[in-house]
């Protein structure tokens, strides 16, 4: 199908991007970031924005920059451009090879972390990763500005705690002192598919101890979620002891409210949430010199 | 629904078209240029049929409007051969290994490739298959599509 009519608007500046979104206030705008989700949800009708408000010759949302250990990253900035950052890949290869993952490349080439973010998908993988390395996520509106924490910035399925006014500039973060380890896995039924179940697992190490973990995973049919048990569990314990926190990553997957549909019934998605967990925690253990392996 | 002017450049040559903000740039091809090469098969990003090269990078233009398009440079499906008609080292693999079947997802699996081509000249089979996941061939050719792309990388040197 081909979508509804729309009025078309293609600020230039963050300031007129903000001024339009207030002034359409009650005529359902919408921002368009990457359009990768939004533009087939207005093909197949689904959504029918009255205004279109266009971000993408918008001036100053996108990039990736670290200063003084504090590493930014533009609302606007494509998957592909995270996946392609020799930078990232140097400091923070955690986030080029989760992002590789997303959908296909052409799709990565248009889609945009802060489209992805406040689209908010149950199984998508920026939601899962802001909550995996607790970004602060920027939002700016002709009131003023503010700042959320990503563990408050998911209310659920496709919601998030961002205004109608409110536009999403930026991601920020810094990484784990002194040493971190990463593992990420995600169960598909082919390449680019949406994830079943995804687990990512983010270890602070300090002389061969965890001595702290983050843990979130997709899957349950909600918001990705935190697994607080497994991070208490897994605190304190040695890097190279792999029984730990098995019981309890076993025991809080079976407990976990999950949502069935089409593809998995509840028991297996349990099963499979619980089984990535694991996975994603062997490769945060792995040696440092060994190739990731992600699916 | 008021119309739009947008000033583009297709396959090396600039086209101006008037189009509602609404309309996506696969039609825009297809039905203002008359550029039928680019194919539309599911209109939600699933199936890879639409996908041309944006400004050099593979996307898919079931998924972008054409106003967004302004100043854009496209290469579609007709702008892989050569203007005296030679076909491009992955169109000729292509032909050769018999990677097409009935045809529909075929500017899209050229398109794709030629962008996994661009970016990673020497790509494994399992690279290739990975970049094949987003395009689908309902014939179920693959086998072929994969030995082709593997072929066209072999072509060192070779234009594409």
């Amino acid at each position: 199908m081909k979508p509804a009519t729309f009025d078309y608007h293609a600020p230039t500046t963050v300031d007129e991007a903000l001024t339009l979104l207030q002034g359409a206030d009650d005529a359902d705008a919408k921002l368009l970031a990457g359009g990768q989700s939004l533009v087939p949800a207005m093909n197949l009708r689904m959504a029918r924005p009255a205004v279109l408000i266009d971000l993408n010759r918008v001036a100053g949302l996108e990039g990736i920059r670290c200063d003084g250990g504090e590493w930014r990253i533009g609302a606007m900035t494509r998957h592909s451009t995270i996946e392609d950052s020799p930078e990232l890949a140097d400091q923070v290869p955690v986030l080029p090879a989760v992002v590789a993952q997303i959908g296909y490349r052409p799709i990565r080439n248009r889609g945009t972390i802060g489209g992805s973010l406040c689209h908010a998908d149950p199984s998508a993988e920026w939601p899962l990763l802001a909550r995996l390395l607790r970004m602060d996520i920027d939002l700016q509106s002709a009131r003023g500005s503010r700042t959320v924490a990503a563990d408050e910035f998911f209310e659920g399925v496709f919601t998030t705690v961002v205004e109608p006014d409110e536009l999403l500039t930026a991601v920020r973060f810094r990484l784990p002192t002194p040493a971190w380890r990463w593992g990420f896995m995600e169960f598909a039924r082919k390449a680019g598919d949406f994830a079943l179940a995804a687990a990512g697992v983010l270890l602070t190490v300090d002389d061969a101890t965890i001595t702290s973990a983050s843990v979130v995973v997709t899957g349950t049919g909600g918001e990705p979620l935190r697994l607080d048990a497994v991070e208490a569990a897994l605190a304190g314990t040695a890097l190279d002891d792999e029984a730990a926190a098995r019981d309890v990553i076993a025991e809080t997957a079976n407990g976990l409210d999950v949502v069935a549909d089409l593809h998995a019934p509840e028991a297996y998605r349990r099963r499979l949430v619980g089984v990535q967990v694991e996975r994603a925690l062997a490769q945060a253990r792995r040696p440092a010199t060994e190739e990731p392996r992600t699916r | 629904m008021t119309r739009r002017a947008v000033t583009l450049s297709v396959n090396g040559q600039r086209e101006e078209i008037l189009v509602e903000p609404r309309r996506l740039l696969c039609d825009a091809l297809r039905d203002d240029l008359g550029l039928t090469g680019t194919h539309v098969g599911c209109e939600h990003g699933v199936c890879g049929a639409c996908t041309v090269l944006l400004d050099g990078r593979a996307e898919r233009s079931c998924m972008t409007f054409a106003v967004q398009a302004e100043g854009a440079e496209i290469r579609t499906v007709e702008g892989l051969a050569s203007a005296t008609g030679e076909l491009s080292a992955l169109q000729q693999a292509m032909w050769d290994h018999h990677g097409l079947q009935c045809g529909f997802c075929t500017p899209g699996v050229l398109m794709a490739m030629t962008d996994l081509l661009n970016r990673e000249p020497h790509p494994s089979r399992d690279d290739i298959r990975t970049a094949l996941a987003g395009n689908i061939c309902r014939c179920t050719g693959y086998e072929t599509i994969v030995d082709a792309v593997e072929t066209a990388a072999a072509a060192e040197g070779v234009a594409r």
